[in-house]
């Protein structure tokens, strides 16, 4: 999958669906409910976030330049199976 | 514009999404594609829509949400992923 929107989208998707009512989005409503600054709570998850994923992916990119492509492919899909796994904790529990 | 406030959430934002599932993902799928950048913006994009969610609509809609479904839903997605990218010749993202 090398089309930009293709990347794009699938990131898009799985990370929106994994942080919708999730602990950020519920400590960003609560700040912003508690504080009355709703401009400002947004501004300021919006630089922590971009922070974090770019962070993320500064991560990936160095795992990509030091380990093998197999070994790459075999930990992250059992990063996924792990984030499914907690998923489904998160939604039965 | 009250800059406490920006700092405040910026940093609550940054502590609790550094490590978080969205990071790891992002890590993930920044490692196995050959266009980081995309992942990059898609990772970004579905956070501050998110936090944009969060914050706009307030704590009224947050607890109506249908966080369960939703979170089987990632849940699936990730499995997904991770099936992808554990069985050999399979499509990669």
């Amino acid at each position: 999958m090398n089309r930009p929107l293709q990347t794009i989208g699938t990131t898009f998707i799985s990370i929106f669906l994994a942080e919708l009512g999730d602990k950020t989005q519920l400590s960003t409503l609560a700040i912003a409910a508690e504080s009355d600054h709703s401009l400002e709570v947004f501004l300021g998850a919006a630089i922590a976030l971009m922070l974090t994923s770019f962070l993320g992916v500064l991560a990936g990119k160095w795992l990509a330049q030091h380990l093998s492509r197999n070994l790459l492919d075999t930990l992250s899909g059992l990063c996924f199976l792990l984030l499914a796994v907690g998923l489904l904790w998160e939604a039965v529990s | 514009m009250d800059w406490q406030v920006v700092l405040l959430t910026l940093v609550t934002v940054f502590l609790s999404e550094v490590g978080d599932k969205s990071q790891l993902a992002t890590m993930s799928l920044s490692s196995t594609s050959v266009s980081p950048r995309y992942v990059f913006v898609g990772a970004t994009l579905a956070l501050l829509v998110s936090s944009l969610l969060g914050v706009l609509i307030g704590d009224r809609l947050a607890h109506t949400l249908p966080t369960q479904p939703i979170k089987m839903l990632a849940a699936m997605v990730f499995a997904l992923m991770a099936l992808r990218s554990l069985l050999p010749n399979s499509d990669k993202l």
